[in-house]
């Protein structure tokens, strides 16, 4: 007897060509469109762990003066030394403060990517857009790769990709705040307009926003609390990996549209009735 | 002039912002190791300017320097 259905899920093979594409940042090709943050972890070994489950290219760390009465493990050790380790100025306050911290992260000798961030307000911790551009003109010129964490304004972000940005990292919602993507509509209109990634970074709390993220076209997206604050946090690493990988295949794949009304998925004819 | 102190012991720096005695001809990098710390993992900066580490070993510690000692920690 013949079998009822013919092909086995062995038999064929897809390629899809769609996928063959990284992400290329400061002359750095990403597999890994997640970049994670290494805060608030509950020790280094658990943060080590979930670098590793999140398969992140990218790692952000912070930069901060030694507790000379405190002897403590040095972050370093925990972080693998295969993946681009993206300093930030966070504890800036203006652009002369972000440069000074970017030039000590550089001094450090783990290469010359900086995110910048330049935080006025402690309550809310918005970044003040004007003082991240006066410190992307600067740092720049001195050959660093310059990421600027900043308010999402689309007429300020062009100014920071003119001043030599390689990526634009608007937030979400406030930093730790894991309230999602509430800044979404301004976020499409700058993925659209930007010829740089567009990475949206604090507020996502969820895989299921970093996935929404990615499927309105973002380069990228920057996680930490959400990670490192989840009960286990190498589980959650693992994913919002799948769900930043989910979300660029659905880009990619071009999402169908959206309608009102309902549209049937089989004919509306040859029903099993008179009328 | 505080009397009946030993003068070679009066020597101040500021570091990470607290006033630290520190020894008379003591160098940046002798400084360092005798606070335990591993010079691999810290970056300098002394009176704002920031000291390579190639030169911790020739820069003697002068009163009232101000050094800041640096490293990295967790952050998003």
């Amino acid at each position: 007897m013949l079998p009822l259905r013919g092909i086995s899920r062995d038999d064929i093979i897809i390629k899809n060509i769609n996928m063959k594409n990284t992400l290329k940042i400061g002359g750095k090709e990403l597999k890994s469109r997640f970049f994670m943050g290494t805060g608030k972890f509950a020790n280094f070994e658990e943060m080590q762990k979930a670098i590793i489950a999140s398969k992140a290219d990218v790692v952000t760390v912070a930069v901060r003066r030694v507790d000379l009465d405190s002897k403590t493990d040095n972050i370093l050790d925990f972080i693998p030394k295969d993946v681009v380790l993206m300093p930030n100025t966070s504890g800036a306050r203006n652009a002369d403060e972000a440069v000074r911290i970017a030039h000590l992260a550089k001094a450090a000798g783990c290469g010359n990517w900086i995110k910048i961030e330049v935080i006025p307000d402690n309550q809310y911790l918005l970044p003040d857009n004007l003082e991240t551009l006066k410190a992307i003109e600067a740092l720049v010129k001195e050959d660093f790769v310059v990421l600027p964490y900043m308010n999402p304004d689309l007429v300020m972000a062009r100014r920071m990709v003119e001043a030599g940005a390689v990526a634009i990292m608007p937030l979400g919602a406030p930093i730790g705040s894991n309230r999602g993507i509430k800044t979404k509509e301004i976020v499409k209109i700058m993925v659209k307009e930007l010829s740089v990634p567009v990475i949206v970074d604090a507020g996502i709390g969820k895989p299921s926003e970093a996935a929404e993220c990615m499927e309105m076209g973002c380069g990228a997206v920057l996680a930490d609390t959400a990670v490192a604050t989840a009960d286990d946090s190498v589980l959650m690493a693992e994913a919002f990996a799948e769900a930043i990988e989910a979300g660029r295949k659905a880009y990619l794949a071009g999402t169908g549209g959206v309608q009102e009304s309902a549209s049937a998925s089989s004919p509306l004819t040859g029903f099993l009735r008179d009328s | 002039m505080r009397g009946g102190k030993n003068l070679s012991t009066d020597y101040m720096l500021t570091v990470n912002g607290k006033q630290t005695e520190f020894k008379e001809n003591q160098t940046v990098r002798n400084f360092l190791e005798e606070k335990g710390l591993e010079p691999q993992k810290v970056v300098l900066e002394l009176n704002k300017e920031i000291l390579s580490r190639e030169n911790w070993s020739e820069t003697i510690l002068q009163d009232g320097d101000s050094l800041e000692i640096i490293s990295f920690v967790g952050g998003g």
